[in-house]
């Protein structure tokens, strides 16, 4: 529901004005504006939404969910959430560096194992 | 058979016969391999020795690496190998992971508790941002053993679904599960972590 408001934002502007082209919007069944994207249902889109922030979505519906994820309002903080989330993995994998130590030992052993016998 | 000897980076068999020079390609990941391996054991001595031997085995293989295959995934691959072997010698086991491959990562995906949790009080996890990387790690090692390699691979070394699928010998539907409930694992741990240290309070015992 959020998503259509979002969407209808999106189509109209600034979402503060009203549809000015007649047609009475609570008995039709949804304007051609508005169909212009296919609609899914925002717990089929969430369901995608770590293959969407993971950069792997794919097959079907793929852009649909695309669109819906990063239009509609009622998945907008989840997907902030699991973002986060991600970030905080991401930035931790700076931590780890392998030693000078270490790389010295394995250029050695790398160098010793050529040596013929 | 009279072959011209390669001497690149100054290591005899640095290049293969596919012209892949061992130093210019694989020595370059020591890092990730690092802390790959040191996720794997949890202990920096162990994780060092993991390095060497991988990389000794890596040199060794060098001639079948085919070039076009990411270099950094053909590591990992190897290092996995060499841990799990290590551990069959020391005869000791893991957790067994209750999993089967009919997992729906969607089904699993929906399910997010901690952003349930959280929600009234934090609704976009900015608590994430405030949780210090060894707190990160932490959580990390105490995820069962299959979990934690799908995380390390994918979230922290940025190897793709297919990458991770070809490392773990898996298929990527289980790539997709494994790495999802990890994540739901790990958010689980960083959460509790957050209301220890106030980041955030209890909204259920409110
Ligand atoms: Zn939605």
């Amino acid at each position: 529901m959020s998503f259509f408001k979002a969407l209808k934002r999106l189509f109209s502007g600034t979402g503060q004005h009203g549809r000015t082209d007649g047609t009475d919007a609570s008995t039709s069944s949804g304007s051609p504006g508005e169909t212009a994207v296919a609609m899914i249902p925002c717990d089929e889109a969430s369901a995608r939404l770590f293959e969407y922030l993971d950069g792997e979505l794919e097959g079907l519906s793929e852009e649909e969910v695309r669109q819906h994820l990063a239009v509609c309002e009622a998945c907008y903080p989840r997907v902030q959430f699991e973002r986060h989330f991600l970030e905080a993995l991401q930035r931790s994998q700076n931590g780890g560096r392998a030693s000078a130590s270490l790389r010295e030992r394995v250029l050695e052993a790398l160098a010793e194992d050529e040596r013929p016998e | 058979m009279g072959e011209p000897l390669e001497t690149g980076g100054g290591v005899p068999g640095d290049r293969n016969a596919q012209g892949a020079s061992f130093s210019e390609e694989a020595v370059p990941h020591m890092d990730a391999v690092y802390r790959f391996a040191l996720r794997l054991t949890g202990a920096r001595d162990e994780a060092e020795d993991l390095v060497q031997d991988t990389y000794l085995r890596a040199f060794r293989a060098w001639e079948q690496y085919a070039p076009g295959t990411r270099c950094k995934s053909w590591l990992f691959t190897i290092c996995r190998n060499v841990f799990l072997r290590g551990r069959e010698r020391s005869q000791r086991h893991d957790e067994i992971l209750l999993e089967t491959a009919q997992d729906d990562p969607r089904a699993i995906s929906r399910e997010a508790p901690v952003f349930a949790a959280s929600r009234d009080e934090d609704p976009e996890g900015e608590f994430f941002r405030s949780i210090v990387d060894a707190k990160v790690f932490e959580a990390i090692d105490q995820l069962p053993e299959e979990y934690r390699m799908a995380v390390v691979l994918s979230d922290l070394e940025d190897l793709s679904y297919g990458e991770v699928a070809e490392v773990l010998e898996i298929p990527v539907g289980t790539v997709k599960s494994r790495l999802f409930r990890g994540r739901r694992q790990l958010q689980r741990q960083l959460y509790q972590y957050a209301l220890e240290m106030g980041y955030i309070s209890d909204a259920g015992e409110r």
